[in-house]
């Protein structure tokens, strides 16, 4: 993460260059998300994903326009200013809304394919009922939802502190917050800076790749669960279409064979086309047809 | 999973290129998520495809079973007209 300061370096044309090709690119980000969150039914209904994600998109193009043009703010000593400090606030926003959009996906998907996760089960693309009291499944719902928002709120609180610069600067070193990775807190060999603020302006964006983590492993075992369903359903598929196929040979066989087997032949054709319609009605209803309902 | 190693990677980076591969690495989780999000649209029209095809199934089913001829209260009717009004409800992604 980033933000600007006095004492920082001013960016080289190249850097210029880049940022300003990474805000385009976030910009096609937040209209892309805006237009599909918006045209899709799923997402419509979550508030995060429709309203909160392109936003994030857009606190993201602010914050590289931004770090386009600190070489100005850097030369006027613009680094305090009221809109830069809106920007701030803006880019300690990302995380929170990137941390719940990444949830509220991987649970969209696992509650409309019906695939339990995270202890929690779903039957049809709802809530399963099957437990009662307090490991059910509308309960685990609720804290889980919660405690990301609750991980998001306190992401949101250190990235506010730490983009704010709230705990004020005790050390030279504080003021590489924001402006430096992790590897300047572990260097041995060089200039090794440790201190609290650092740790802070680094610590969201790390809770963050923690659960995008753990969600990706999920997702990850929610793809080889799907694929083993696509299966069973092209298998399904391709046993209804083969049915219908040799519904329609055997229909056509007999009025080309000779008349000797015409008429045993055609006495068979309507068992095919019953085999068809009772396979697919075991297939969906478990039963036969004479015995619905 | 490949969003989160870039982002990562990105905050790894000395001042001099962090400000640069932070962005980048926000910038490429931002594409995979808009890559799941996309996934998942493929994945809900795919399920809503083939409920509507398992009940067009089941109505065929229904209006063949010997069950309409052995009672003529129309439930099976009724059943299947509530299935045709839940296809029409379904919104195609």
């Amino acid at each position: 993460m980033t933000f600007i300061d006095n004492s920082a370096e001013k960016p080289t044309p190249t850097f210029i260059i880049l940022f300003s090709i990474i805000a385009f690119f976030y910009l096609l980000c937040a209209l892309f998300t805006f237009h599909r969150s918006n045209t899709r039914r799923h997402y419509s209904r979550i508030y995060s994903i429709r309203i909160l994600f392109p936003l994030a998109c857009l606190s993201c193009l602010a914050e590289n326009i931004a770090i386009a043009a600190s070489g100005s703010i850097i030369d006027k000593k613009l680094s305090h200013h009221d809109l830069l400090k809106v920007i701030y606030v803006l880019q300690a926003f990302q995380v929170p809304i990137y941390l719940v959009v990444i949830f509220e996906l991987t649970y969209l998907v696992h509650k409309r394919r019906s695939v339990h996760f995270c202890g929690m089960f779903f039957d049809e693309g709802r809530l399963g009922r099957r437990v009662k009291g307090v490991f059910s499944t509308p309960v685990k719902s609720f804290v889980f939802r919660n405690l990301i928002r609750f991980i998001a709120l306190i992401s949101l609180v250190v990235g506010c502190l730490a983009n704010l610069d709230l705990l004020r600067d005790r050390d030279i070193k504080d003021e590489l917050a924001g402006r430096t990775g992790w590897w300047k807190l572990w260097d041995t060999e060089g200039d090794r800076v440790w201190t609290v603020h650092i740790l802070m302006s680094l610590v969201p964006t790390a809770i963050l790749i923690f659960c995008s983590f753990f969600l990706s492993i999920a997702l990850w075992r929610y793809v080889h669960f799907a694929y083993r369903i696509l299966l069973l359903i092209n298998y399904i598929v391709f046993v209804c279409w083969r049915n219908g196929v040799i519904h329609i040979h055997s229909f056509i066989i007999p009025h080309t064979n000779t008349t000797l087997t015409f008429s045993s032949c055609t006495d068979t054709d309507p068992i095919h086309p019953w085999s068809c319609i009772h396979h697919m009605h075991v297939s969906t209803h478990g039963s036969s047809p004479c015995s619905a309902q | 999973m490949f969003g989160t190693i870039a982002l990562s990677i990105g905050q790894l980076f000395y001042q001099k290129l962090y400000p640069l591969t932070s962005n980048l690495g926000m910038l490429i989780y931002t594409f995979t998520l808009m890559v799941l999000m996309r996934e998942i649209d493929r994945e809900i029209f795919n399920t809503v495809e083939f409920t509507d095809f398992l009940k067009q199934v089941a109505v065929k089913g229904n209006q063949i079973s010997v069950m309409n001829d052995m009672n003529g209260n129309g439930r099976i009717r009724d059943h299947n007209q509530r299935m045709l009004e839940e296809i029409d409800e379904e919104v195609i992604v």
